[in-house]
């Protein structure tokens, strides 16, 4: 047995030399990267961006809300940056405060699957874009489900949903979006 | 030196390695959303590590592995993880080790139930009977082979068991269930959750079980029946960025043993059993605050005490008490820092037994330590060296050290390897330091000579020097294969010596020849191991898993009691070698799930076991949303089998029955 000691040492200095060459060579080679939670902050600026809300349902800004308990840090790296002219506001809320004054409603997947389905039911038929990365969100009658495949990020909407809602979605979405249900 | 290179290699490193990641977020945000699709996404989760991401040995038992088993409780759903190996030794008796060693106080294994260490300071090791929660409330069970020490603390040496129960927002609503059968005399369980506000969730159960008597060596009863009954609660409360859990369980147990009395009671040689108890309880608060993705600290402290009696073995009461402060944050964007401390207090009180006795009786025990762990990428995604060490002081052995180094390398998204260098220790229980113990009886009068072990404040700790490295495969989105191997290089292990001058003659009837032994560092071993663990999907109704495990030791001892000591002298002959576990997960429709699990452990030669296979099965049917009906069969291949036998405590080894038991599941 004192061979298998004696390969297992030998692997494990291989293997060390191995990763240090390849600290090297990848260093050189390039493609974009970031963490998952920096991106679904990009990806919910660009919906703002491309969101038409019925007329006065916005005041002086535009609020994005989300639940408390998930404390999703990073949304504030956006937070008083324009889009359509209004300076976005983040707000952390939880069920019992009212989300009327929200324009978009973000629930991580942190958040519980029960909160997730109280949420839905609370803003159902509300001028309220609201998004999630939780697994099967689309089901639940949610809008817009961010899909992280382990590799990229990407997107699918609910249309039947978001009309009923009074809300207009940029055709530019609809066309990249991965799914469309209900169109 | 492997660990200094790596040390010097990642520092020099550090500073070539271009950031490719986008840091600032200004730059992501004037992308277009179609080039935002084809960024590539990193770190999945904010709180748990990816399986493929952890530089460990480590498996995954989850709730649903739990449900389809048909396990009843926490030992028996261990036997699904790989390298582990569990054998039961009465109703309510088990050993458990991971990668050898093991017994029925196998001392090299940290247990811990959310956060709160089982592992006993006494006698070194886990009482299994004590450990037991409401199965349904059990989230996970993490199961990590090889030493954790350079986090867990000491006597994380040959791996350490995580079981994670649910918070109290995903125990909503009521549940009851009931059942039983055969060896599973009864059942009945029921738990409730609710909110008391938005931010609070409360769930608090009950339970109970009946297990029956094993059948012992020639057709005799073992009379070891369980009944056990135990109850909780769990708060979780949110506030903003913290989080605070407070939870509690109280317990009772009652169960039997048969001891072969020859062995120790010179005096009269009959069957002796006898019934005894245990209860106990324990309460947790812990406080977590989120401060960013990779920045948070916790603090959790807890109370555990259990009252143990049993007539003919002993009786004991022990308390103990942490608390424990941990801190992780970012430093120079490419390290990951976490450090804590932990103090741990231990009081307990031992009466005078026919087995055996404490000297003192009553002694309070401190442990202090502190730990440091840095998660270096080396390279964004593809390399990462974790460098950790932890400092214990203990009152038995003074300050013990224990370094780790892991290289987790991730070349692309199917296949990561790894590499460990570990430390670890095994620390000396109470015992060894102050037991008096009746180890057993050599020869027959006139030359009887009764082995008495006695414990040494000389005796230290056993060390560790672990080589691991590892290897994952994606193969397919539904298939995916680990693969572990270590070489365990043990110095300092237990050993057995006696001193023939202090032996002393003993007129009476029967006359005997009292002869102590004492406790030495003077053995050593190796162990080396293969783990496989596949897991295949073919289609999404049917789910396969598989797990096999090769183990090899080798023991260095002079005692000359090696022959009788299955913990140390002997411990290679009672490891199996091979270790199979398979198991199917398949639906046949939506309300009708069948699973089947099948086993193989090879012979035990120390105690004359032969190898055994068997077999458990489920069948679960759920007639609507909120009910499940399930029919279990129990170790169906053969009538009866042995697995294991008493180390220490004498007791009659006993078969493991088959068993079937049904019962019902009640949501609402």
């Amino acid at each position: 047995m004192t061979w298998f000691c004696i390969s297992l040492k030998r692997i494990f200095w291989v293997l060390t030399l191995v990763a240090n060459i390849s600290v090297i060579t990848s260093s050189f080679a390039s493609s974009q990267t970031a963490s998952e939670q920096t991106l679904i902050v990009a990806f919910l600026y660009n919906f703002l961006k491309f969101t038409e809300w019925p007329d006065g349902s916005i005041k002086n800004e535009i609020n994005l809300c989300t639940d408390k308990s998930s404390a999703f840090e990073e949304l504030k790296t956006i937070s008083a940056r324009n889009v359509q002219n209004k300076p976005i506001q983040i707000k952390y809320i939880t069920l019992s405060d009212s989300p009327e004054e929200c324009q978009s409603l973000f629930l991580s997947r942190e958040t519980s699957v029960e909160s997730i389905r109280e949420w839905i039911k609370l803003t159902q038929n509300q001028p309220i874009l609201i998004v999630s990365n939780i697994n099967g969100f689309l089901d639940m009658d949610g809008m817009i489900v961010l899909i992280n495949d382990g590799k990229n990020l990407n997107f699918a909407i609910n249309l039947e949903i978001t009309r009923n809602s009074g809300i207009k979605l940029n055709a530019q979405l609809l066309q990249i979006a991965r799914e469309v249900r209900g169109r | 030196m492997p660990l200094l290179f790596l040390i010097s290699a990642s520092f020099f490193w550090v500073n070539f390695v271009s950031a490719n990641n986008i840091r600032a977020n200004a730059q992501l945000l004037d992308l277009p959303i179609e080039e935002l699709m084809k960024v590539q996404v990193t770190t999945a989760s904010r709180h748990s590590q990816k399986l493929a991401e952890i530089p460990a040995a480590v498996f995954v038992i989850t709730q649903d592995d739990i449900r389809r088993s048909g396990a009843t409780s926490i030992p028996e759903a261990l036997r699904m993880a790989p390298g582990v190996e569990v054998a039961r030794i009465g109703t309510d008796k088990w050993a458990i080790n991971i990668r050898g060693f093991n017994g029925r106080f196998a001392d090299k294994l940290q247990v811990l139930i959310d956060g709160r260490s089982v592992y006993n300071p006494l006698f070194s090791g886990v009482q299994w009977e004590q450990l037991d929660t409401f199965m349904e409330d059990i989230e996970r069970i993490e199961v990590i082979r090889g030493p954790g020490a350079a986090l867990w603390g000491a006597n994380a040496v040959n791996g350490v068991i995580n079981i994670i129960t649910k918070k109290a927002r995903d125990t909503q609503g009521t549940l009851f269930t009931a059942g039983g059968g055969s060896f599973e005399r009864g059942f009945v369980g029921a738990r409730h959750g609710g909110k008391i506000n938005e931010d609070t969730a409360y769930r608090v159960y009950a339970k109970g079980f009946a297990r029956d008597n094993m059948e012992a060596m020639q057709g005799k009863n073992a009379n070891d029946n369980w009944h056990s009954a135990r109850g909780g609660f769990r708060l979780d409360h949110q506030r903003g960025n913290d989080h605070f859990t407070l939870q509690g369980d109280i317990f009772y147990n009652s169960f039997g043993d048969t001891l072969s009395k020859s062995s120790f009671d010179i005096t009269n040689s009959q069957i002796d059993s006898a019934r005894g108890h245990n209860e106990g309880g324990n309460i947790r608060f812990r406080w977590d605050r989120t401060i960013s993705e990779k920045s948070a600290i916790m603090f959790q402290a807890y109370y555990d005490r259990v009252d143990y009696k049993s007539l003919i073995s002993n009786q004991f009461k022990a308390e103990s008490f942490d608390i424990d402060i941990n801190h992780r944050f970012p430093l120079f964007n490419r390290h990951d820092v976490t450090w804590g401390f932990n103090y741990r207090l231990y009081h307990n009180k031992i009466y005078d037994g026919a087995l055996l006795s404490f000297i003192p009786r009553d002694r309070i025990n401190q442990l202090f330590s502190g730990y440091i762990r840095d998660e270096i990428t080396l390279i964004p995604e593809r390399l990462k060296l974790t460098l950790g060490t932890r400092l214990d002081h203990n009152d038995f052995t003074g300050l013990e050290v224990q370094p780790n180094g892991r290289l987790m390398w991730t070349p692309n998204e199917k296949n990561s390897i790894w590499l460990a260098i570990s430390r670890a220790v095994r620390t000396p229980s109470r015992a060894e330091n102050d037991v008096l113990f009746n180890y057993g009886t050599q020869g027959k009068p006139p030359f009887l000579t009764v082995l008495q072990l006695n414990g040494s404040p000389h005796f230290n700790s056993e060390k560790l020097l672990a080589y691991e490295a590892g290897y994952r495969y994606q193969l397919a989105p539904q298939a995916s294969i680990d693969i572990a191997a270590f070489y365990n290089d043990y110095s300092q292990l237990r050993d057995l010596t006696f001193d023939p001058r202090l032996g002393s003659f003993h007129a009476g009837i029967p006359s005997y020849f009292l002869l102590p032994i004492g406790l030495n560092n003077k053995a050593s071993g190796q162990t080396q191991g293969v783990e496989v663990s596949v897991d295949w999907q073919p289609h999404e109704k049917w789910r396969l898993q598989g797990n096999y495990s090769f183990l090899t030791m080798q023991i260095h001892s002079e005692s000359p009691f090696r022959s009788l000591d299955p913990t140390t002298g002997s411990a290679d002959k009672i490891t199996p070698q091979h270790n199979m576990s398979f198991r199917s997960h398949y639906d046949l429709s939506e309300k009708l799930q069948f699973n089947l699990w099948m086993r193989y452990v090879s012979n035990i030669s120390f105690y004359n076991i032969p190898d055994y296979v068997t077999m458990d099965a489920k069948l679960i049917f759920k007639p609507t949303k909120n009910v499940e009906l399930f029919l279990v069969g129990q170790n169906l291949f053969q009538e009866k089998h042995k697995e294991f036998v008493s180390d220490f405590i004498p007791s009659l080894p006993a078969y493991i029955p088959q068993g079937i038991y049904a019962g019902a599941q009640w949501r609402f």
